[in-house]
């Protein structure tokens, strides 16, 4: 399979749609390539979510993007969860949809988290099967993400990389490569990032995510809470390089701030992903040798800790349950 | 791996947590095995306490911190969640609440919990178009002994035994305040409706023989044979209730408590 993004479109850049920012996207329209919606927060039938939801599908092109799949856990993922997941991509006509290459939980017990997976080669097979079923039953294109992990097991075999690529390419489906993700699991596991990004089949990769994250110094965690690190603009523009252009979304799930700083974020990627292309166009490289090796440094280095207790979220805060 | 995650206490401590880690996971340069998996657990309990004090104010504003901290963290533990909708984290938390010897002010806690998953409940339950009043009208005087109303999927019953609503907004109020919670209140059976209108979560109490028909309404007895079954409950009788049917109807349908009303054959 050599064509780009499976064939899928090329959106822009986009925002996560997070609740503090509903009164004004609804109310201003700004002009936005598309947002990002975390399908589990759209998955109840009535009220506000879906009142919510049409306001966002009225005014925006939506792409789903879920969080508690478990693909690759001990259980057979949860028919009826697919059955409601497959209503709502009808509803929004969302051109993929995506979860993460994670477990969520086992015995019918549901964690909550995206919880690191053994790179095995049964576990290959194990979540190709089961993603081509899914693509399958959901009757649109699916891509799965690299998760940020904070462990890693003693039974893997292969790097992430080779895990992720191999199930792609056995499932035929896309890669959600998310470069934030790419650096905290660096960080955290004393991989090279610079390998990770030049090891991932770039044809498969239908979109990209940019977060900030938080450095306690003895790891990182994704928090979604901070501005995109340098070190994950050089992977971002290392990434698009080797892809050309991608649809990209700009995550910020804690500590959400006003949409003109989101927006700015945006702008700083749209900076970064016009200078990637044009780099590709000239068969050169925004990094050089030099810039290569401050980006594996930085994953190195052990700085002093900011903070020592943070959590982490996907897709914001819950919506809150207005009473009179 | 998961129930290490759902343990409640710093893995750093727990032997077999530690052993289970050496086993299994690789440390890094800057974690040991079991620090990794730590940081997994403790995201557990903050991810899934912080979701439950969004989810619970006036349980905890009645509990107090410690005594909340000891409720939630004995939840998780003992209950693992099993919804993938962390709004649905708090399904169990009042009948839970309920087997807690310990907990002060237990029935009012378990009220509460009660009162205020309902609102989550109702919060995204399905839209209902609303009753067209002609079809009430359209019911012949005859067929009203079998007719059924049909309730609203968001509507939600509630016979509690403390005012539970005007204590919440009190303990709502204090916390934003940051003045001293209200004292709480003596027991007084309260019969509630939790429902949404107009994307609004809403509660209205009600009378204890409208309550009784409503509950029986919505378990889809005829309404012949719901009014009985209510006016012997209320201990009211049939002209009694009868009298006051109209009214009822029209604040229901006008609440949206009802969506539609069925008449079956005659036999």
């Amino acid at each position: 399979m050599n064509e780009a993004r499976r064939g899928l479109p090329d959106l822009g850049i986009g925002i996560g749609l997070r609740v503090p920012h509903y009164k004004r996207l609804f109310a201003e329209r700004p002009p936005i390539d598309f947002v990002e919606i975390i399908s589990e927060n759209f998955m109840g039938v009535g009220g506000k979510p879906r009142h919510h939801l049409e306001r966002a599908l009225a005014t925006y092109r939506v792409v789903q993007h879920g969080v508690s799949l478990g693909i690759g856990g001990p259980d057979e993922p949860d028919r009826a969860f697919l059955e409601r997941l497959r209503e709502l991509v009808r509803q929004t006509q969302t051109p993929w949809v995506s979860d993460h290459f994670c477990w969520c939980g086992a015995g019918g017990a549901h964690l909550h988290d995206l919880l690191p997976l053994p790179f095995t080669r049964n576990l290959v097979q194990t979540i190709a099967d089961r993603a081509r079923k899914i693509e399958d039953f959901l009757g649109v294109p699916f891509a799965l993400e690299n998760a940020s992990s904070y462990l890693a097991y003693r039974s893997s075999v292969l790097a992430e990389w080779e895990f992720i690529a191999e199930i792609a390419e056995r499932a035929d489906i896309g890669i959600l490569f998310d470069v934030n993700n790419v650096f905290v699991t660096a960080y955290n596991h004393g991989l090279d990032p610079i390998e990770f990004v030049e090891s991932v089949p770039p044809e498969r990769i239908v979109q990209i995510h940019l977060a900030g994250h938080t450095n306690l110094g003895t790891h990182i965690i994704d928090t979604h809470d901070h501005h995109v690190s340098e070190p994950v603009w050089d992977l971002y523009r290392l990434t698009l390089e080797r892809t050309g252009p991608v649809s990209t979304l700009v995550e910020w799930d804690d500590q959400i701030p006003e949409l003109e700083v989101l927006f700015s974020e945006v702008e700083r990627a749209r900076v970064e992903r016009d200078r990637a292309l044009a780099a590709r166009g000239s068969g050169t490289s925004t990094l050089d040798a030099g810039a290569r090796e401050a980006v594996r440094q930085a994953a190195r280095a052990w700085p002093e800790a900011v903070a020592t207790r943070h959590g982490w979220t996907q897709g914001g805060p819950r919506e809150p349950v207005t009473s009179p | 791996m998961a129930a290490f995650l759902r343990r409640p206490r710093d893995l750093g401590t727990d032997e077999e947590a530690r052993r289970f880690a050496e086993t299994q996971l690789t440390g890094s340069a800057r974690l040991s095995p079991v620090e990794q998996l730590e940081i997994y657990r403790e995201q557990f309990y903050l991810r899934h306490t912080a979701s439950l004090v969004e989810d619970f104010p006036g349980v905890g504003g009645i509990l107090g911190q410690a005594d909340w901290d000891r409720l939630v963290w004995d939840f998780l533990a003992t209950r693992a969640p099993t919804s993938f909708d962390l709004a649905e984290l708090g399904a169990g938390l009042a009948d839970f609440a309920a087997t807690r010897d310990w907990l002060p002010a237990r029935d009012l806690v378990v009220d509460m919990a009660r009162f205020e998953y309902a609102h989550l409940e109702v919060f995204a339950a399905p839209d209902s178009a609303p009753l067209d009043p002609a079809k009430l009208g359209a019911v012949p005087a005859d067929a009203w002994e079998r007719a059924r109303l049909l309730p609203d999927s968001g509507l939600r019953l509630l016979a509690l035994g403390y005012p539970v609503a005007p204590l919440r907004a009190q303990l709502l109020e204090t916390r934003e305040d940051g003045s001293a919670g209200p004292p709480l209140p003596p027991p007084k059976p309260v019969f509630l409706a939790v429902h949404r209108r107009n994307l609004g979560v809403f509660h209205d109490e009600l009378e204890p023989d409208a309550f009784a028909l409503l509950a029986h309404v919505a378990r889809g007895e005829p309404l012949g044979v719901a009014c009985d079954s209510a006016a012997r409950e209320a201990g009211v009788s049939m002209e009694s209730l009868g009298a006051k049917l109209e009214r009822w109807f029209a604040e229901w349908s006008a609440r949206g408590y009802v969506v539609d009303v069925v008449v079956t054959a005659a036999s």
